[in-house]
């Protein structure tokens, strides 16, 4: 038995979950999406992203630039970041090819992008973040 | 490529095997739902087997007994139900788990969250983002396991199917063999233990779980199922070891807060009540139902902390429930009810004010202000929100209640509150005869 309380025990890291921000600036309508837990990414194919936005965000056919970045930030975003201004953040170019509107007129539309300028070894090692939290995930259940 | 990228495919003996399965898919999304159905083509599923759904939870049951579909992808929650009443459906109708799939996606990666895989027999959790490598290979690697299972595993399966069938001689005979062999003895002195509890045994049971759970790699399920009983039968000394090894081999499932906090207060660890306390309060960056399940751990541990007269502790923790969760009304009420209970009216004020906000319906609002006079006996401050209650028509019973129940305790005439029993009659025509007779109206 260890020496440790049980609270020693409960690590804060176990709760947490990866997180990123993804800011959102649509290049045909001049909208911007600054703010945490607007945007939320639910797939990542080898050359497209399908995340939920706000509705009326955008049409399909619009050019969207998406910066991501992984979570805590030091400082509050307050304005769309220039190409390269943060160190890790990943940034692509794409447009929209399919948006799936919800029934509810307040409720998040589903966007899938397609890219038309990224960098294939940052999306991919973006994609493998989630690859191997899902393998530790699965490696839960080895001792169910 | 790099080698997590690549997509594993099934050996076409298991691919040809799995043409002839029948899928259900439930998620709110459509994109995710295509998401999954792609996958389960690609491991063999033909799209007239897969019944792809998006209604209702009795939408969701009615097809699955009716279908009887071998492999299930779903979310979490179906509406606001949870996949486990799925999960034992499908059990019911395939007890025998060895040929047949039933995966849930969630949106939550953390490991705790995760965890839920382990209190469950589902084959995998599976966590949003998606990818078609998070979700081929994790169904992939699931199909590969069950089809080399080897003889001790084909028991196992088998013992489980007697299980779920409640055959539990033939189960308790089957896993008894089981506990010969180092793959299964930790998920076989589980279920003997279970056998045993069932039997309402839990002297017996508690045999087979300590056994258990002194193997070299014990199964969650032992521990956990060791945790709960030792716990019921208030062995709090022995709860709190117990808890300490499934900590140290395991990932915190929320699920056990309240067992930890009944263990703390049992056992007098009131610093790790406070320790406790002070780890959830640090979990702002947490997914919303894993914030849930804290903030209401924190309102048991403030109701502990309060009967151990630690109030500033006690305070401190519901401010935080109310933080962490911050568009969860029931939490809001539950902590003021808790602040005024314990003779902390003003706090319990300032917390409604703080935490109710602009969309907080009215009627909600009424109701906690309601809540917190009457656990504070101030029924005249009751009586003076009565206006209130006219005004915004309510539809709450339990708003006429406190409000009568105010009235009754002050010994105010009936002709006084005519109007609000004439509002109950027309309101709640089914109710209201023998809710107002307990007030003599």
């Amino acid at each position: 038995m260890t020496d440790k309380t049980i609270s020693d025990l409960i690590l804060l890291s176990n709760l947490q979950d990866i997180e990123h921000l993804v800011l959102l600036r649509n290049d045909t309508s001049g909208t911007i999406c600054l703010e945490e837990n607007t945007i939320r990414i639910l797939e990542m194919k080898d050359d497209s992203i399908i995340i939920t936005v706000p509705a009326n965000t955008c049409a399909v056919s619009h050019s969207l630039t998406l910066c991501i970045l992984k979570l805590p930030l030091a400082k509050k975003i307050s304005k769309f970041p220039k190409p390269g201004q943060h160190k890790n953040a990943l940034e692509v170019i794409g447009k929209v090819a399919k948006v799936k509107k919800s029934k509810n007129k307040q409720e998040d539309w589903t966007l899938l992008i397609s890219f038309t300028q990224f960098d294939v070894d940052s999306w991919e090692r973006f994609i493998i973040t989630y690859v191997e939290r899902q393998n530790n995930i699965n490696n839960l259940k080895k001792n169910i | 490529m790099n080698p997590l990228l690549e997509l594993k495919k099934l050996p076409s003996e298991l691919f040809h095997k799995y043409r002839s399965k029948k899928a259900l898919v439930y998620h709110p999304n459509s994109m995710t739902r295509s998401a999954i159905t792609n996958t389960l083509s690609s491991i063999g599923l033909t799209s007239q087997n897969v019944s792809i759904l998006s209604g209702t939870f009795e939408d969701v049951k009615k097809n699955l007994y009716e279908i009887k579909p071998e492999v299930i992808i779903c979310s979490t929650e179906i509406e606001t139900q949870s996949f486990v009443e799925i999960l034992n459906i499908h059990e019911e109708i395939y007890p025998g788990r060895l040929n047949c799939l039933m995966c849930v996606i969630g949106k939550d990666g953390s490991l705790s969250s995760g965890s839920i895989l382990l209190g469950h027999f589902i084959d995998a959790y599976i966590a949003t983002p998606l990818s078609a490598q998070i979700l081929t290979n994790t169904l992939v690697d699931q199909i590969i396991l069950k089809a080399s299972a080897n003889e001790q595993s084909k028991t196992f399966d088998q013992a489980r199917k007697e299980f779920i069938k409640k055959n539990y001689k033939q189960s308790k005979d089957l896993f008894v063999k089981l506990i010969g062999f180092k793959s299964t003895a930790p998920l076989a002195y589980h279920f003997l233990g279970q056998i045993l509890e069932k039997d309402n045994n839990p002297i017996e049971a508690l045999k087979f779980y300590t056994t258990g759970i002194k193997l070299a790699n014990p199964s969650y399920l032992c521990l956990q199922s060791c945790l709960n009983l030792l716990v019921k039968e208030k062995q709090f000394e022995k709860a709190h070891d117990v808890s300490a090894l499934l900590l140290e081999k395991y990932p915190f499932n929320p699920n056990d807060i309240y067992a930890l906090l009944q263990i703390f207060v049992a056992t007098q660890k009131h610093n790790e009540i406070i320790k406790l306390i002070s780890i959830f309060k640090n979990a702002q960056s947490v997914d919303t139902k894993l914030k849930n399940y804290l903030s209401a751990g924190l309102v048991i541990g403030a109701k502990l902390l309060f009967k151990q007269s630690d109030p500033v502790n006690a305070i401190s923790a519901l401010e935080h429930a109310c933080f962490l969760s911050s568009t969860n009304e029931k939490v809001l009420e539950q902590s003021c009810i808790l602040l005024a209970e314990f003779e902390y009216k003003d706090d319990a004020f300032k917390l409604l004010e703080k935490y109710s906000g602009p969309k907080m319906h009215k009627e909600i609002f009424l109701r906690i202000q309601l809540e917190i006079y009457d656990k504070s006996k101030d029924y005249q401050s009751m009586i003076k929100l009565g206006q209130d209650l006219l005004k915004i028509e309510s539809s709450n019973l339990r708003n006429f209640e406190l409000f009568l129940n105010a009235a009754k305790m002050l010994k105010i005439p009936n002709r006084t509150i005519s109007s609000f029993t004439e509002i109950i009659k027309n309101k709640f025509p089914d109710k209201s005869q023998d809710f107002l007779q307990k007030y003599g109206l």
